[in-house]
């Protein structure tokens, strides 16, 4: 099957573990992309967000270890107190570089690395958050012609993420939740 | 607009700064290098490449260059769950005549203080014997001011808690000049070697080896020559902790054994034993 992009990286932040858990209960389970998930979460708490997000996703979620490859199909959740990369090899690298936009990890930092990497092959997505954080990056997503999508801020618990984004760039769709679900399914069919 | 590369011309870059700094910089993760050399260009105001070579014959840009690739750590007890590992590990350890621990690489200090409060906590102080490999002058000159950003105290007050430490964090600490600082009586049982990564080997093998988050900034094959490295210093037994991102790269198991799954902690096989 030809498949345009190569992978779905998707940030967010407040109010966005129900929409990604929305996501992945929705997901086909055969979906053939990697999904490479940048979500705020506690530092020093280690696990539970992992599990949670485990419990209704119809793709396997985990925690990469530095240097890991990057294999279709899995949904990978970038690990507390580590920065997320995608290394010019196309694996993970973690990092504990300073804090970016008050955040470790930085959904900026996933983003940018990412779309380094597949440049028009990527799909990336940003959803309801409560700083600037991932507004960067998904420019830099759309300077490398990638496909961005911003969630609809009037969908959104906490829609600073989202409007900082708006303001920066102008993404593919602003879309719902539901309707990201339906995009994605769609990609796989 | 600061320093940008290819990753044709990173790579022809560092080969010259591996060269000219005697540090494995050939052997980072481009995207990590070009990250920091990006910022150390932006903090010195460097807009060419040519300035970064010409920088080089000068030993303080050199020794701030060498500084800039090596990531601070920023907190005391990160991953608290490591360190009571750590200090069940001491407590079996202490009938021994001497401890023997090293760092390969220490870059802000928090993890080599962390290691001597429990060491003191567990009675073992005055057993330690620890070897802190430096990159560059400044680098130690910060550890051993000992400084403690007003803004992470909260961090590491809570990483203490979660430690479980004996006493209270504030014992370990003082103020000097509106400044809050490691006690400097905590270090008379280190000795500070110059060599980056694992050029600064101890005299003789160690009980264990603290190299946490470090081999995530070089590149997998270079992995394999770091564990071969820490092999040699290690005694039959001993233990080494990565950072719990890390792994021990394959084939390992002839070697060690991983015996924290969680933590990344790795014992040395006994050859007697085995």
């Amino acid at each position: 099957m030809f498949l345009k992009y190569k992978a779905v990286v998707i940030g967010g932040s407040a109010g966005s573990f129900s929409v990604v858990s929305k996501i992945l209960s929705k997901i086909d389970s055969g979906f053939p992309l990697p999904v490479i998930l940048c979500l705020h979460r506690l530092k020093h708490v280690r696990s539970g967000l992992l599990e949670s997000i485990n419990l209704k996703s119809n793709l396997e979620v985990i925690e990469p270890h530095d240097k890991d490859s990057i294999v279709p199909g899995k949904v990978y959740l970038a690990p507390s107190n580590y920065h997320l990369f995608i290394e010019y090899d196309g694996s993970f690298s973690l990092s504990t570089e300073e804090p970016l936009n008050h955040s470790r990890p930085s959904i900026d930092h996933t983003l940018s690395s990412a779309a380094y990497f597949y440049r028009d092959k990527l799909i990336g997505i940003l959803l309801t958050g409560a700083n600037k954080d991932g507004a960067k990056g998904m420019k830099d997503i759309a300077d490398k012609k990638g496909f961005t999508i911003v969630q609809d801020p009037a969908t959104c618990d906490v829609d600073t993420m989202p409007k900082m984004a708006l303001r920066l760039m102008t993404p593919s769709k602003v879309m719902s939740p539901d309707e990201i679900i339906q995009y994605l399914n769609q990609l796989a069919r | 607009m600061a320093l940008n590369y290819s990753i044709r011309e990173l790579r022809e870059l560092s080969d010259t700064l591996a060269k000219e700094t005697k540090m494995p910089i050939d052997q980072m993760s481009q995207s990590f290098l070009k990250r920091r050399l990006y910022l150390f260009g932006e903090k010195k105001g460097i807009k060419r490449n040519e300035q970064l070579i010409t920088g080089l014959k000068n030993e303080v840009f050199k020794e701030e260059l060498i500084s800039s690739v090596v990531v601070p750590v920023t907190e005391l007890f990160r991953d608290a769950g490591v360190w009571r590992k750590i200090r069940d590990h001491f407590l079996t350890l202490s009938n021994q005549a001497q401890i023997l621990v090293w760092i390969p690489q220490i870059s802000s200090g928090e993890e080599l203080y962390t290691l001597l409060i429990i060491a003191k906590e567990t009675g073992v102080f005055d057993k330690l014997d620890v070897t802190a490999g430096y990159c560059a002058s400044e680098t130690k000159e910060l550890v051993e001011k000992g400084i403690l950003l007003s803004k992470k105290m909260d961090t590491n007050l809570y990483n203490y808690k979660r430690y479980e430490g004996k006493a209270a964090l504030e014992d370990y600490i003082e103020e000097e000049n509106g400044s809050l600082r490691l006690k400097s009586s905590l270090l008379q049982k280190v000795r500070f070697k110059k060599g980056c990564v694992t050029q600064g080997q101890p005299d003789s093998k160690v009980d264990l080896v603290l190299f946490r988050n470090v081999m995530l900034y070089y590149k997998k094959d270079y992995h394999i020559i770091l564990k071969d490295e820490i092999d040699k210093c290690l005694k039959p037994g001993g233990w080494l902790c990565l950072g719990v991102r890390e792994q021990l790269p394959n084939p390992f198991s002839d070697r060690f054994e991983c015996i924290d799954s969680k933590e990344k902690i790795y014992n040395k096989y006994n050859a007697l034993i085995q």
